[in-house]
């Protein structure tokens, strides 16, 4: 890796091979069979697999193009493994971690204890561009911020997980979980049975009952409906076959009417009340009334039902303010204080760069850290310093000392590397994992998760906006 | 019960499946009976076919098959082409995804991309019959995965509303236009171009078998006439679509507990009533440019009706609804 200056990434921990170079016990079937069955015929397979992603339609929409191209998501026939016991670890390091967040949302917006006892800055949170004012002392049903959330880990190269980035408001992906499931057991059925997987196909039935938990009204009673921005959203895939899983109905904005504090959606037999929307649009578009006027997505006045405790919406609105970049330097701590534990799963080391002697050490070593803006995701507004030009990293530096609270940085690390089948032959990749943790009146994780791979050979960045792709995870019995 | 929006595109993706399957039968059919017609009889055909699928092409493109297939076919910029037709059903069906059967999603995904590789020299260089028979075949295909995997519920009701409205629509105009250009004089021993033509527009309903089974090979422009209008049994009938979308009303505004549809109830039951009483003798005493547009009017009148009753009502009278019910 042609770093600058010098700089060089710790080896990166590598899924398949030990330190001394030789496999993994758990990877040792797999590499077998992979042999057994030869590269051509395991490219005879990842195009069976290709084509049956384009035939099923299982694309997502491409922005900027001409209107609405759908592109296939690049998937990867060799699963990534995972054993029982680094599942286990990950299983009570992620619900210790939704639960705290959920309390620290609830004490926020009510009493905000946290702040007052100085365990995080006041104005961190208040100059949060995801805080929402109006949710102060709203009473979310059930106490319920936090229903769905994807947390992004990734592997440290001492083979420990770490939570790099909690996807909060609304994370996608899930839909690529399951479809790559069902593609890898057409794809290698024989290993799969050996391999003894957890299955992952409950996920829809989890996030129902885990919707209808939340309710205000009996859950057996709630109409639970999916709001979707519609079809030329990225995600559009992903909301219909939620919807087509849990067997609620897909609904657009323009399919909800708002009345004296109710919600209600058009049928073809009249006006049917609301109680519970899984909702698939971000906070500013939920209701052009309350939020962006120009906004032709959400429901209008749908926020003064909300706030009347009238419809139930996951996640709450608000909950973005826990998912900041900044606010995620304090977790750890916010674990410690809510739940009184140590966490389980650690944060990716971070500097806050508004404690001045942060921002001076950062300001430094621009060339071997990597610096994101705190309201982005999807691999936007970022520096990668060791694959940056001074140019870009003098860019960075003037945005940082504009407004250092919209930034934070962390130590570049190389995220672990895995087995890939790319153009005929094996080769390694970067890979993180995105786990699907499901929040009702319990917690609820799905064995597997998103492997997201960039394809690019040396490449870090896994985000499908640039050129990531994604594998099936399997969760081993043993 | 379901939502308004998803009634509306169940309904638009089976109209448009319906018309993209009727335009490719009948050009197929015509580009087939050309070959033996004499020049003019062709060039007759071509503007009796143009005109019941209610096409209007400049002179020049007329008189040129592969020109006509082309526009008919891969024209984007027309709504009605084949091309438009398959990408419109697609995208509809596509918006209420969850509401539609992966069946019948991967089949109409299928036809959209199997359309995407096409152009017009391809198919011309290997001639269009292939091709053009892939495209009903696979409409009928997908009608016939539709009744073998969806529950035939509502959804399915406004499927079949949409299916027969756009077929009985689409019957009356190629008939309108048919009996229009041949004149009413209706001669009782046709020639052998009176023969292609009129075989020609038998088999563009699917009904040249169907009516030599009753009337063998005698080819009446009168019996004919009344196959093609008042059949009971032939799935491309008038009569038969009229009866097929009366029942689907009455499924919908049973299902939907609308008591107070009378009204379109009384329209589709009209045309389904009238259509079992008329003799055909009465047809023809009728101007039949007037009787065959008063057949698509009243098509539209139940679209329109149906559409202001369950799909685009008020808010106003919905609440008013609303506050009765509870």
């Amino acid at each position: 890796m042609a770093a600058a200056s010098g700089f060089q990434l710790a080896v990166p921990y590598n899924e398949s091979v030990t330190a001394e170079g030789s496999p993994r016990t758990h990877y040792s079937l797999l590499n077998s069979r992979l042999a057994e069955l030869g590269p051509e015929e395991i490219s005879k397979r990842q195009q069976a697999a290709d084509a049956s992603f384009l035939q099923q339609g299982i694309t997502f929409t491409v922005y900027g193009a001409e209107e609405g191209t759908e592109k296939i998501f690049p998937y990867d026939v060799l699963p990534r493994l995972v054993t029982a016991s680094e599942w286990d670890t990950l299983e009570r390091g992620l619900a210790q971690r939704i639960t705290a967040l959920n309390l620290f949302l609830g004490d926020l917006y009510h009493d905000a204890k946290i702040l007052s006892d100085g365990v995080i800055p006041a104005d961190l949170i208040y100059s949060c561009k995801h805080y929402r004012r109006e949710m102060r002392g709203v009473n979310v049903s059930n106490g319920a911020y936090l229903t769905v959330v994807g947390s992004d880990l990734i592997r440290m190269p001492d083979g420990k997980f770490a939570v790099l980035e909690d996807n909060l408001r609304v994370p996608s992906g899930v839909s690529y979980m399951l479809a790559n499931r069902q593609v890898a057991k057409r794809t290698f059925p024989m290993i799969f049975r050996d391999y003894g997987v957890r299955s992952i196909d409950h996920y829809s039935q989890d996030l129902l009952a885990c919707l209808r938990e939340i309710a205000s009204v009996p859950p057996a009673d709630a109409n639970v409906v999916l709001i979707t921005p519609g079809v030329y959203n990225s995600a559009y895939f992903e909301h219909a076959f939620l919807a087509r899983q849990m067997g609620i109905q897909l609904t657009e904005g323009r399919d909800l009417v708002v009345h004296d504090n109710f919600v209600y959606q058009r049928t073809t037999a009249g006006l049917r009340r609301v109680d519970v929307i899984y909702r698939r649009i971000d906070d500013d578009f939920i209701d052009p009334v309350a939020y962006r006027p120009d906004s032709m997505l959400g429901v209008p006045g749908i926020m003064n039902a909300y706030r009347a405790g009238n419809v139930v919406m996951a996640n709450a609105l608000g909950t973005g303010v826990a998912d900041d970049k900044a606010v995620y330097a304090y977790v750890p701590e916010i674990i410690k204080y809510y739940l009184q534990q140590d966490p389980i799963i650690e944060n990716v080391p971070t500097y806050v760069l508004e404690r001045p002697k942060e921002r001076e050490h950062v300001l430094q070593n621009l060339d071997k850290l990597v610096v994101k803006a705190v309201g982005e995701s999807g691999g936007y507004g970022m520096l990668i310093g060791p694959h940056s030009t001074k140019a870009q990293q003098d860019e960075f530096r003037e945005k940082i000392l504009e407004n250092p609270r919209n930034y934070i940085a962390q130590p570049t690390i190389s995220l672990s590397v895995g087995p890939c089948f790319l153009d005929g032959g094996v080769d390694s990749r970067h890979l993180d994992l995105r786990v699907y943790v499901l929040n009702g009146k319990k917690v609820r994780i799905t064995p597997g998760g998103l492997t997201r791979v960039a394809l690019k050979k040396g490449s870090l960045v896994v985000n499908s906006s640039q050129g990531g792709g994604s594998k099936d995870t399997w969760v081993l019995h043993r | 019960m379901m939502l308004s929006r998803v009634a509306d595109c169940l309904y638009w993706m089976s109209r448009y499946l319906e018309r993209a399957e009727h335009t490719a039968r009948a050009l197929d059919v015509q580009l087939n009976v050309a070959l033996d017609e004499s020049p003019w009889a062709a060039s007759m055909g071509w503007m009796s076919l143009l005109g019941g699928l209610r096409v209007d092409l400049p002179m020049e493109v007329c008189a040129d098959p592969q020109a006509v297939t082309n526009a008919l076919v891969f024209d984007k910029s027309n709504p009605s082409s084949i091309v438009s037709c398959i990408r419109n059903a697609r995208e509809n069906a596509r918006q209420v995804r969850d509401s539609v059967t992966s069946e019948l999603w991967e089949e109409l995904n299928h036809l959209h991309l199997s359309m995407q590789s096409q152009t017009i020299d391809r198919i011309w260089s290997v001639g269009p019959h292939p091709f053009l028979k892939s495209i009903h075949r696979g409409s009928q295909m997908i009608a016939g995965i539709v009744d073998a995997t969806f529950s035939h519920g509502e959804g399915w009701q406004f499927i079949q509303l949409a299916r027969y409205l756009e077929r009985a629509m689409a019957t009356a105009w190629l008939l309108e236009s048919h009996f229009g250009m041949k004149g009413t004089s209706l001669s009782e021993d046709p020639n052998p171009d009176e023969f292609i033509a009129w075989a020609a527009l038998l088999r563009m309903c699917n009904a040249y078998e169907p009516y030599c089974k009753i009337h063998t090979v005698e080819l009446r422009p009168k019996w004919i006439l009344q196959f093609l209008l008042l059949e009971p049994s032939l799935p491309r009938s008038i009569r038969f679509a009229a009866d097929q979308i009366q029942s689907a009303v009455t499924a919908i505004t049973h299902s939907t507990g609308a008591t107070d549809a009378a009204h379109v109830r009384r329209l589709a039951g009209r045309l389904a009533a009238d259509l079992s009483f008329v003799s055909i003798d009465e047809v023809l005493g009728d101007d039949f440019a007037d009787y065959f547009s008063g057949i698509v009017t009243r098509c539209v009148e139940i679209h329109n009706a149906m559409n202001d009753r369950f799909i685009t009502y008020t808010v106003a009278a919905a609440l008013r609804d609303f506050a009765a019910r509870t």
